[in-house]
């Protein structure tokens, strides 16, 4: 039980820092617009 | 005048005098002029070398965020292994203690990771000395530089004639640890441990009191954490106590050194902004902006602590007496009222009393610091706040005299206003949906039993923890009970989008100045440097962060003041 939440928390953390970087490219395509 | 008052005005006065020099050599690094700190190259050689990153690689706004959100991931996961393996370290870990709880775990690795340092569990009892110095005490060192560094990489793009090259990230991060605050913590460490702050590796002494009692006491390698966790303006406190520990913060002369060294940093940033761009006066104007409202916040927060509480008279308690409640005897209410002012304008989170136990008003001041984020601010992030709000009030100017709205020589277009008005509506969507969320289950599941005080102030301390975690500030309002999945899991994910939003959002805006063709200056163009825009600028920082969070102070501190 404790690998599994400890694996979803590594999850969440890397799914929130995938969105950030998402957010560089929108910010350059508002950009670009 | 009393003592108390003339230590405050001592403490502003000496942060601000340190603050100038500081911010002159802070520049001499980002633009890598000879320092006297030139001998810490190899140190930086070394670092690079085994990276295998060359940092004279000249990188774009987009290459050094996602260099930054890089190496942020990398500090993430080596905290998070490092916490729920904790029993399994090698050594410094006397009293063995075991691992961490995943979702504590979570929280703790993106709080050190985002600089906030929201400690939902006590140093002395869930961390060992490995975990306090190679993991927060390390953490708290490189958070920092990611904040100088991105914040200098700020001050590149508008320098910037026309071009995409804003330096580089990895450069300034190295740079700002090594030459700016490591001397500085090496520094302030000494004082500390000089006036008795602990700096060993013994475990629990036991100790006889003096009622003849047999108690155990933690010591360990206090002071070296606790100089990085004040000028980096991160606050995670060694101990759970924080700065009210005396083993932290032992006497008044700590307490000076310690809030000087809340404010240092930042104020040097908004003067390095003057020296970098050789625009000294528009850099004072953003540093009386910044201090009209820092001092009218301390003056309030003085005044109604010294006043008291009205409830203790009611009670037949001494009348006229300062509010003690929840201070340290050595440091008195105005001592705590600046600390309490300078950890949340800074982001800074340490605390030397309970902000719980403060008058409503006061409580309420701590949380405008936060809401607005940009007095002074956290280390880089600060500046880079305030810098929204400049983008925001020059666009509000420009529009209300007719004029094509510039900032320092290039045109600002609705593009990057659009970038600046997301960054400035995030901060509250973060705190007022946490804090509506957290609500809503505590009504729905009122067994729950985070709050420890009912109605008003109890809303308070619910909306105090999201906004320290969104500001990333770090400091509690205490009386809530955070160590919960949902709370560790809720302020998780708002100190990550708090912490990496507002430091893209407005490098993507630089990035998209620099490479702007400069305008020339005219009659026409909207002067920056006058009285004029400085009242603008407090007027658009007031509307938007005041205003924006009116509904939600009148449900909290200001309906506690009116029933007090």
């Amino acid at each position: 039980m404790e690998i599994l939440m400890s694996i979803s928390m590594i999850l969440l953390a890397v799914a929130i820092f995938g969105l950030l970087f998402q957010s560089v490219n929108s910010f350059n395509n508002l950009l670009k617009k | 005048m009393n003592t108390e008052i003339l230590g405050v005005i001592l403490i502003f006065l000496l942060s601000v005098a340190m603050a100038w020099p500081l911010g002159k050599y802070m520049v001499k690094v980002f633009r890598g002029d000879k320092t006297w700190t030139d001998f810490m190259s190899p140190l930086e050689r070394f670092v690079f070398k085994l990276s295998g990153i060359d940092p004279s690689q000249p990188m774009d706004w987009k290459q050094n965020l996602k260099a930054l959100l890089g190496i942020n991931i990398f500090f993430f996961l080596f905290a998070f292994l490092a916490l729920v393996l904790q029993s399994a370290h090698p050594f410094w870990n006397p009293v063995g203690i075991g691992n961490w709880e995943p979702t504590l775990a979570f929280n703790t690795a993106v709080s050190f990771t985002t600089n906030t340092n929201l400690q939902h569990y006590s140093g002395e009892t869930g961390a060992s000395y490995f975990t306090q110095l190679l993991v927060f005490c390390w953490l708290q060192f490189v958070s920092a530089g990611t904040g100088i560094a991105a914040c200098a990489l700020l001050f590149q793009g508008l320098k910037n004639e026309t071009g995409s090259n804003l330096g580089n990230f990895y450069n300034l991060m190295v740079k700002s640890c090594t030459r700016i605050l490591l001397p500085l913590a090496i520094v302030l460490s000494l004082i500390l441990t000089i006036n008795g702050s602990t700096t060993n590796f013994e475990g629990l002494k036991e100790v006889t009191t003096l009622e003849g009692a047999t108690i155990q006491v933690a010591g360990g390698p206090t002071a070296p954490m606790v100089s990085i966790k004040q000028l980096g303006t991160n606050g995670g406190g060694y101990f759970g106590p924080n700065s009210t520990h005396p083993f932290e913060n032992p006497n008044y002369l700590t307490n000076i050194a310690e809030n000087i060294a809340i404010l240092l940093i930042p104020m040097a940033l908004v003067f390095a902004f003057g020296f970098y761009l050789n625009r000294k006066k528009l850099a004072m104007l953003f540093f009386g902006v910044m201090s009209v409202l820092f001092i009218a916040f301390v003056a309030i927060s003085v005044s109604e602590e010294m006043k008291g509480n009205p409830a203790f008279t009611e009670m037949g308690l001494a009348a006229n007496q300062s509010n003690m409640e929840g201070k340290e005897v050595r440091f008195g209410p105005a001592a705590s009222s600046l600390w309490g002012v300078s950890t949340t304008s800074t982001s800074n989170g340490s605390v030397n009393s309970m902000h719980d136990s403060h008058t409503p008003l006061s409580g309420g001041i701590f949380l405008l610091d936060m809401f607005i984020n940009a007095i002074y601010g956290g280390v880089g992030v600060g500046f880079i706040n305030f810098f929204v709000f400049v983008i925001v009030a020059v666009f509000i100017a420009g529009q209300m005299i007719g004029r094509t709205p510039d900032l320092l020589g290039k045109k600002i277009e609705a593009r990057e206003v659009k970038i600046a008005a997301l960054v400035v509506i995030l901060h509250p969507f973060l705190i007022l949906v946490g804090t509506a969320m957290a609500s809503y289950g505590l009504v729905q599941n009122p067994d729950y039993g985070w709050l420890n005080n009912p109605s008003y102030h109890g809303f308070s301390e619910m909306l105090y923890e999201n906004t320290s975690a969104s500001a990333n500030n770090g400091s509690g309002f205490e009386g809530l009970g955070d160590n919960t999945p949902f709370w560790n899991i809720l302020t998780g994910i708002i100190m990550l989008l708090g912490r990496y939003l507002p430091i893209i959002g407005p490098l993507a805006i630089v990035g998209s100045l620099s490479a702007k063709k400069p305008v020339p200056t005219t009659s026409g163009s909207l002067q920056l440097d006058t009285p004029a825009f400085g009242a603008v600028l407090i007027s658009v920082i007031l509307i938007v962060a005041a205003l924006a969070f009116f509904p939600a102070l009148a449900l909290g501190p200001l309906a506690e003041y009116f029933i007090f």
